[in-house]
């Protein structure tokens, strides 16, 4: 049975957010096909694309040369993460001033949970304001239902600036009019099984027990789509905390293993893991590499110690150890990342000297900015790892912007 | 055309926001404000001003800790 309680959950996503910010920030851009990359060159990946580039069909992950050929007066801007930090944080502030609960899924998402109250007027209330208060070509598709979930697909369901609305009058005819790899969360392995046991549309999978999903998902998971699917709430759309904390960086030009440039970067990957690593209050027992080759082959390694590891020469000796058991072939996308997290407090193996050491240095980098005092090994070091915001969940986007001291 | 400049200007302000900029013996106007952002770079305030002069695009940055006013970037066409 669907949820038969009233839709209380709003998820608000910022349309082609990049893309649209950059053409907020630069008025001349606005009604132009804009995209933002990763890196302007021809191979440079785009990271999003502006409404009216979308109508040409370029898409997220295009290289830009494909773009280009879609669309060939494409505007290409390199990515400015804090231009989007600070309008994620403009946005947070603004929803704050409503009575309710604030989930930030992502850089260009936002949940809130309602106790009470009209949610479309909210709603629209909330789209005027956006205007008013970050910037007039800002636009937000905006969905409500009665779970995260379902309030996710009815913020998909018109872009941009849409409003909708999925409850128990309409559920059935919203999942009739979708497909079912358009289902968040549904791509080709899932669709596959699914299709397996003749769920071969949403509806059918609204329509399915849970026991039916449990067997077409081959796992317990078929319970929670179950619910989902039907308005509650389910533990699979949960935040489960951090587990790992790490950073990736794609080499414009590809260096082997063995070569001090590739340890020059895997340094600098380390330094920003180690400081965000203690900034969450954390330190690591493991450390995990991963190289995608020049040839498109791929390797990867991890490894858990005894010892927990917080300072960056650690994390770093540890790093550049798992790193050279890879073979020696150019790398052209590099990543660390540290797991098994434990809090500060666990920590037994951590001498005080180190302890005051790696403060020390922290307080610099929060006084003078990061990098202000690196390791010599990164001296002379040709390519600098850039800023780059992460998809999917972010930690560090949860606090509200404040107000700027001139 | 797209340009990184990163030079120092002389700027003129009503009510905190930049109406004008003097730059390489020129003066411009600006029309419109489309963002202003800002960030730290460690603990320094630092003030983006996205603007145009209805024909170009400038960005403007200002450091709190020097009051130093930069051209950073110019893009026009």
């Amino acid at each position: 049975m669907f949820n038969p309680a009233k839709p209380t959950v709003m998820h608000i996503d910022l349309n082609s957010c990049f893309a649209t910010i950059e053409q907020q920030a630069n008025p001349l851009l606005r009604g132009s096909p804009v995209a933002v990359a990763a890196y302007t060159t021809p191979r440079g990946c785009i990271l999003a694309a502006s409404t009216e580039a979308k109508r040409f069909g370029v898409k997220t992950g295009m290289q830009v040369r494909e773009g280009r050929e879609l669309c060939s007066n494409l505007v290409i801007l390199p990515s400015d993460p804090d231009k989007y930090r600070f309008v994620n944080r403009k946005l947070l502030s603004l929803l704050q001033t409503y009575r309710g609960d604030i989930e930030v899924k992502s850089i260009d998402e936002m949940v809130m949970k309602f106790q009470e109250g009209d949610l479309t007027s909210f709603a629209k209330e909330i789209k005027r304001r956006i205007k008013e208060e970050i910037g007039e070509w800002l636009t937000v598709s905006i969905g409500i239902s009665t779970n995260r979930y379902l309030a996710k697909i009815a913020s998909n369901l018109h872009k941009p600036d849409g409003l909708d609305i999925i409850w128990k009058e309409n559920i059935e005819e919203t999942l009739g009019s979708l497909q079912l790899e358009e289902l968040s969360g549904i791509k080709e392995g899932n669709g596959g099984r699914l299709r397996q046991h003749g769920i071969t549309t949403p509806l059918r999978m609204y329509a399915a027990s849970a026991d039916m999903l449990k067997i077409a998902f081959r796992s317990k998971i078929g319970y929670d789509w179950w619910l989902m699917l039907h308005g509650w709430e389910s533990s699979l759309y949960d935040y489960n905390g951090t587990k790992t904390v790490g950073h990736s960086f794609a080499l414009p030009k590809p260096y082997a293993i063995k070569d001090p440039r590739l340890h020059q970067i895997l340094c600098q990957l380390v330094e920003k893991m180690g400081r965000r690593l203690r900034s969450y209050g954390f330190a690591a027992c493991g450390i995990h590499i991963s190289c995608l080759f020049a040839d498109h082959t791929f390797w990867n390694h991890g490894e858990k110690h005894v010892h927990t590891l917080i300072d960056t020469r650690d994390l770093y000796r540890e790093a550049l150890r798992i790193l050279l058991k890879a073979p020696n072939s150019p790398v052209r996308i590099l990543a660390v990342s540290c797991f098994s997290l434990v809090t500060h407090e666990q920590l037994s193996f951590f001498g005080s000297s180190k302890k005051n050491l790696t403060s020390a240095l922290d307080n610099i980098a929060d006084r003078w900015g990061e990098f202000s005092v690196y390791p010599a090994r990164m001296l002379g070091t040709p390519q600098k790892v850039l800023d780059r915001i992460a998809f999917g969940g972010i930690r560090g986007l949860d606090k509200p912007i404040q107000t700027p001291l001139v | 055309m797209a340009e990184d400049i990163n030079e120092k200007i002389s700027v003129n302000l009503f009510n905190t926001e930049p109406t004008g900029f003097f730059w390489r013996g020129r003066s411009y106007n600006i029309t419109q404000i489309g963002l202003h952002h800002t960030f730290r770079e460690g603990r320094n305030l630092i003030h983006v001003f996205s603007a145009t002069d209805g024909n170009t695009f400038f960005k403007l940055q200002l450091d709190t800790e020097t009051l130093q006013w930069r051209l950073l970037h110019v893009q026009s066409g």
